[in-house]
């Protein structure tokens, strides 16, 4: 396990507390991984599309996207990314405050691979993000590169 | 003078005559010898006269005195001679003035025979006299015209028999008859005057003519008959005119019985005399039950004691000279009423008085009828005309004919004058200009306007449409025309009619709800977008708060005290509870009708959905639930579940020293469903009985019975969402029964938009 190659997450997230809880969340992880942050929609398409600044950062393997966020919503860059070829493979997880069902339906709608609603009680979420990680990258079989 | 020469001669005659029989018998009258001369003196004087008689006395007793006793020539010579003389002058004097006498009788008698024959012969009757034998002895002028010989005497010269063949006689048949049947025969026979009327035809001519012949015996001294008298006329002229007379009579009771028209003749006193056939068909009586009788007694007239008098004075009046008419009812049988032109009218005789009263009458039930239906109908008619004037003048519409389809030469017949009034261009202006809606419709209507009219005009079907109309003073008026095709009773197409309505107003209240609905649905929006900024933004905060104490909590345990613990607890806690605050207030916000799809529900799983949701706390109380059978309901399914968790979660939550006891109860009532939930808890004080149902509404501390106060007010507003009620009954210490009902049937659902999708 330890000699596995470390896996990339891009976290899409405004909130720099749920950034902080989400870095503590992963801290402890067995896995090695790397985070990357991107703080709206637009700084998230420019990072999968390597343009500007993030000319080269890494192809993440999984997409933690908050539906909330400045400029361009979660819900754009879900379609977006569902919508173009290159990047419609990558696991898109919506870990989102709202619990409305319309948000729920809207994001399977649009193909996101699965939705989860941040809990209030710091261990569940950390328990949460330890869940997402076991399960994305222990249990599921990623598409080949 | 020529007269008397013959008498003078036949004197001079018998004087010498006498002369001569005196000389012959001479021997035998010398005693007498004037004998002779005397009576010849008589002859003479008796035939001529005085003059003739005095000639023949002086001729004679001269001529016998000189040639038979002596010669002599004085002519008196003795006293005796004057004596002689003077005797034959009285002689010839007493026996002239006789004769004078009895010729002047007979000149007399002859006269009066005279004039009796031309009186006779004058008479237009024909007069004959026979004698047994048939011998005519008399005959007058006439009656040789009758029997057509050339004159009267022939009647009487001719034999009978060769009188007779002139002609035959028929009898009133055309039977020929014997001479033996005229009526001399039966004269001499029983002396008793005889009648016959005969045809007559003369031999030769080709006519037939009637002869009325009255024979009359004349008596002799000794009282046999002696001459049959017959007295004859032509009657032909009488007898065919009496015929024609009869025809004429026939032909008039023909007419009368067979005419529509009851007929009675009464004497001026009112008694029938005469009815014809239809009176007594109708009236199916006989002629002898009404010939006689007064007309005011009679039933079908006189049924009633009005009616008989008024009958009973017409009488009187028309033999008054007056001619009554009027209509009444004549009764024919029972209960069978005909009404009848009734009429009575006096007759008039030659001289003036009345003679007869006609009574007519003519059954004018049927006319009668239909002239009070035409009146009836008439007097309708004439009233509906008035109504619908009023109405098409009151009606708060413009109401309009047109006639010409679309496309070719449309023409306002009719356009009442609402329109001056709503639009302010007078009827007239409109009626002159057959493209004048068009011109006044407001010119961004307009193509629309004429779409919508000919859509309406080539469904043929009545159909409304709506454009705006600049009224004459400028105004905008929103016009609606209802208008539907007139077709005549061939379907053929005559044109439209309708009525335009100003619906400024109504268009006004619709864009107004239109701002309204507009209004409603922004804020809907709002709400909802409200609702998310609850669920999203207010809680990320929150879990900011509380993920972070946690943090604290665990990262810095052993540098805290008991009572920052504590501290950090309670936030946490009021953390907590604001998160299930906003849930709460996130649900019931959602409770929106417009959001709720009806379905079957069965309530028997939404209970043990419910009794499944709630179970852990169940399993805490020792609760018991028990339920009645549930129906099949149209609801929400969820909203279901969610009231009956809210129910019983409710009864779980406010239970007493003892385990509780629910009891799910449902039974028809009406229209509805009512459903109960029964516990054996605390219960509620009647005074909150209705404060319960209100958002955030607590009736105890949080410590003892946690809670945000929002539950009961979901579910008010659920059932209300399903045109239901909700309420409940308490007794504190024993237990709380929240009622509520969901109608079987629901009322169609009014949506925001419905109006524009009946369109």
């Amino acid at each position: 396990m330890q000699n596995m190659k470390a896996v990339d997450i891009l976290l899409v997230e405004d909130n720099p507390g749920d950034i902080r809880l989400t870095q503590e969340a992963l801290k402890d992880s067995k896995l090695h991984n790397r985070l990357s942050v991107a703080r709206d929609g637009v700084e998230a398409l420019a990072f999968l599309r390597r343009q500007g600044e993030y000319a080269n950062s890494p192809r993440p393997d999984i997409i933690l996207l908050d539906l909330n966020l400045p400029r361009k919503d979660g819900r754009e860059v879900l379609e977006e990314i569902k919508n173009d070829d290159d990047f419609k493979r990558i696991p898109v997880v919506v870990l989102t405050t709202s619990n409305d069902e319309t948000d729920v339906l809207a994001s399977y709608n649009l193909h996101a691979n699965c939705y989860i609603t941040k809990p209030v009680d710091l261990n569940r979420f950390i328990q949460i993000v330890k869940s997402i990680e076991g399960f994305w990258f222990q249990i599921v079989k990623l598409p080949p590169e | 003078m020529s007269a008397s020469i013959p008498k003078y001669g036949f004197a001079v005659t018998f004087a010498l005559i006498a002369v001569l029989l005196t000389a012959l018998l001479w021997p035998y009258l010398a005693e007498t010898p004037f004998v002779i001369v005397i009576g010849a003196v008589i002859l003479s004087a008796s035939r001529g006269g005085f003059g003739p008689g005095m000639l023949t006395a002086i001729i004679g007793v001269l001529s016998v005195k000189y040639f038979l006793i002596e010669p002599r020539y004085e002519i008196i010579a003795s006293f005796n001679d004057v004596i002689q003389l003077i005797f034959f002058l009285l002689l010839t004097l007493f026996i002239s003035g006789l004769e004078e006498n009895r010729n002047q009788t007979e000149r007399a008698l002859r006269q009066v025979k005279d004039e009796l024959e031309t009186i006779l012969n004058g008479v237009a009757e024909g007069i004959t006299a026979q004698d047994i034998n048939g011998k005519v002895v008399f005959a007058n002028s006439a009656s040789a015209l009758i029997t057509n010989q050339p004159s009267r005497t022939t009647m009487i010269e001719t034999r009978l028999e060769k009188l007779q063949e002139a002609f035959e006689i028929f009898d009133e048949n055309g039977k020929p008859l014997p001479y033996t049947a005229m009526p001399r025969h039966q004269v001499f026979a029983n002396g008793a005057p005889s009648e016959l009327v005969f045809q007559q035809h003369i031999i030769g001519s080709d006519s037939r003519r009637w002869i009325r012949l009255k024979s009359t015996p004349v008596f002799d001294d000794k009282g046999k008959v002696r001459l049959a008298v017959n007295i004859f006329r032509d009657v032909t002229e009488r007898r065919e005119l009496a015929i024609a007379r009869q025809e004429t009579e026939k032909r008039l009771r023909k007419v009368l019985d067979n005419m529509a028209i009851f007929v009675a003749v009464l004497t001026p006193e009112g008694n029938v005399i005469e009815v014809n056939r239809p009176a007594l068909e109708a009236t199916r009586l006989k002629a002898e039950d009404i010939i006689g009788k007064r007309l005011d007694a009679l039933k079908p007239l006189a049924y009633s004691d009005e009616i008989q008098q008024r009958i009973h004075h017409s009488i009187q009046s028309a033999a008054a000279g007056q001619t009554i008419r009027f209509d009444t009812r004549a009764l024919l049988a029972e209960d069978h009423f005909i009404t009848v032109d009734f009429m009575l009218a006096p007759v008039y005789a030659d001289d003036g008085t009345i003679q007869y009263l006609i009574a007519s009458g003519i059954d004018i039930t049927e006319r009668h009828r239909r002239e009070q239906e035409i009146l009836n109908l008439t007097i309708l008619t004439e009233s509906q005309r008035r109504r619908l004037d009023l109405i098409i003048a009151n009606v708060p519409g413009i109401v309009y004919e047109t006639t010409g389809t679309l496309e070719d030469n449309t023409r306002t017949d009719f356009i009442s004058g609402y329109v001056e009034k709503l639009l302010g261009y007078s009827p007239e202006e409109w009626e002159k200009d057959s493209d004048f809606w068009q011109k006044i419709t407001h010119p961004d209507d307009r193509e629309s306007a004429i779409k919508q009219a000919r859509d309406i005009f080539y469904s043929g079907r009545p159909g409304a449409m709506q454009f705006r109309c600049i009224a004459k003073d400028g105004r905008t008026v929103h016009i609606e025309a209802q208008s539907s095709m007139l077709k005549d009773k061939d379907d053929k197409y005559l044109g439209f009619c309708g009525v335009m309505t100003d619906i400024t107003e109504r268009k006004q209240h619709e864009e107004s709800l239109m701002k309204y609905a507009q209004e409603l649905t922004r804020s809907n929006e709002e709400l909802s977008q409200f609702a998310y900024v609850a669920s999203h933004d207010l809680q990320e905060p929150l879990r900011m708060v509380t993920s972070y104490l946690q943090m604290i909590e665990q990262r810095y345990k052993d540098k805290l005290d008991a009572d920052g613990i504590e501290f950090i607890n309670y936030s946490v806690d009021g953390a907590a509870r604001m998160k299930v605050l906003i849930n709460d207030l996130l649900a019931y916000s959602r409770l929106d009708r417009a959001r709720t799809p009806f379905q079957q529900v069965d309530m028997d799983t939404s209970l043990l959905m419910a009794i499944h949701h709630l179970q852990l706390t169940i399993d805490d109380t020792k609760a018991t639930i028990t339920h009645d059978p549930m129906p099949e309901i149209t609801a929400n399914d969820s909203h279901m579940i969610q009231l009956m968790q809210n129910l019983i979660g409710n009864a779980l939550k406010f239970h007493s020293e003892a385990a509780p006891q629910i009891h799910v109860g449902c039974k028809r009532e009406g229209d509805d469903w009512l459903f109960s939930v029964r516990d054996n808890g605390i219960g509620i004080e009647a005074e909150y009985l209705e404060r319960i149902f209100v958002i955030f509404q607590r009736l105890h501390p949080r410590e003892r019975y946690p809670g945000t106060g929002i539950g009961l007010a979901i579910c008010k507003k659920i059932v209300e969402t399903h045109d239901g009620r909700i309420w409940a009954e308490s007794q504190p210490g024993i237990g709380t029964t929240f009622y509520f009902t969901i109608p079987v049937k629901h009322r169609k659902r009014i949506r925001l938009n419905a109006e524009h999708e009946s369109r």
